[in-house]
């Protein structure tokens, strides 16, 4: 059953490590039969990251949190990449949405913890993931701002590819860093307030989707219209993780 | 069969006394005929622990034993008795209730 190891080794980390041996024990009474529901299953786990198994509950908010940071930093770069796309005033109609995200982020923040070793930590782990990405970010801002005279056709195409690869990487990391640190350095938002942040940043996701929709709906743009679709899409994982939030229990101690 | 059925039946076989991952299917099987899918075993019996209301004991060999908490004992009763009166609403509808 080689097949089913492979859909095992889809499920998340945390979740392998406590149920990967029963797991596989079940998978191969089911044979066959059981490898859609094996594939359904890992799909429905990433959909879930609150729910998964923990020794504390602080390291589920702390999932939560870098779960609802992904969805933002994905809204925000399919967005920056609309308006860039469309060479229009459409930005300037995220405005509004953007405070509220901006706000959503705050909200859902972890508070590093005040000690010497959990700053350390925090600024350890977040060099070793930000570091590349940040300095081609800046590398990228610095050539664009001083060089002097036409460009040459590489350093056309190269500098925006090395923008949007440094942002991209950037978007992926963040979270990661989050999960990374969330035990140790720092002290995850409860469960008020990443559901506030989780309703602020439907909000604003949606009032996103609706303004680039619009305008794509005028301009005919296609690529505009699959991007806004995505973007209200991208809600879905929050909403799950909102009501996974007020289903778990309440942490005691 | 959806979640939050799989959730159900899982609390049910638990309320028998503590269980494993594969005997909890086996009992499932017994009950209703068919085994669920591992996916959504597993997926409930994760579920069921975060929310508190199944937990595991020490572990045995290569499988820990699972056990409905004081919680799930409740949610399962609350459960199953919303379920018996719309079974038996149902049935007295249909003219079958004794």
């Amino acid at each position: 059953m080689k097949l089913a190891g492979a859909l095992i080794r889809l499920y998340p980390k945390s979740f392998r490590d406590r149920w990967a041996d029963e797991l596989r024990l079940e998978a191969e009474a089911a044979g066959v039969r059981g490898l859609p529901d094996l594939a359904a299953g890992a799909l429905s786990q990433w959909l879930h990251p609150a729910l998964w198994p923990a020794t504390r509950p602080d390291q589920r908010y702390g999932r939560a949190t870098a779960s609802l940071t992904a969805v933002t930093l994905a809204t925000w770069l399919l967005a920056y990449l609309t308006g860039e796309q469309d060479q229009t005033a459409i930005l300037h109609g995220l405005n509004f949405a953007a405070y509220l995200m901006v706000f959503a982020i705050v909200l859902s923040s972890p508070w590093p913890k005040r000690t010497v070793a959990a700053l350390t930590t925090l600024a350890r782990r977040g060099l070793a993931r930000l570091a590349i990405p940040l300095l081609a970010g800046a590398a990228v801002v610095v050539i664009a701002n001083t060089t002097t005279g036409p460009a040459t056709p590489a350093v056309r195409d190269l500098l925006p590819a090395v923008w949007w690869v440094s942002l991209l990487a950037l978007a992926l990391q963040v979270p990661r860093v989050i999960t990374d640190v969330c035990e140790q350095a720092v002290r995850p938002a409860g469960r008020t307030r990443l559901c506030t942040s989780i309703d602020l940043m439907t909000a604003a996701n949606l009032a996103i989707s609706a303004t680039i929709l619009v305008r794509a709906a005028s301009s005919r743009h296609f690529l505009s219209a699959a991007t806004a679709v995505v973007i209200a899409a991208l809600t879905i994982p929050a909403l799950f993780t909102r009501r996974d939030l007020t289903s778990l229990r309440e942490p005691t101690g | 069969m959806n979640g939050n059925d799989a959730q159900t039946l899982v609390l049910c076989v638990l309320a028998d006394g503590p269980l494993h991952g594969y005997a909890i299917n086996t009992a499932i099987e017994e009950l209703t005929g068919e085994r669920l899918g591992p996916g959504s075993l597993y997926g409930a019996v994760s579920r069921l622990e975060a929310k508190g209301l199944i937990e595991s004991l020490e572990e045995t060999g290569r499988q820990r034993p699972l056990q409905l908490t004081d919680a799930g004992r409740k949610a399962l009763t609350e459960q199953l008795r919303a379920m018996a009166k719309v079974a038996e609403t149902g049935l007295r509808s249909l003219g079958l209730a004794t």
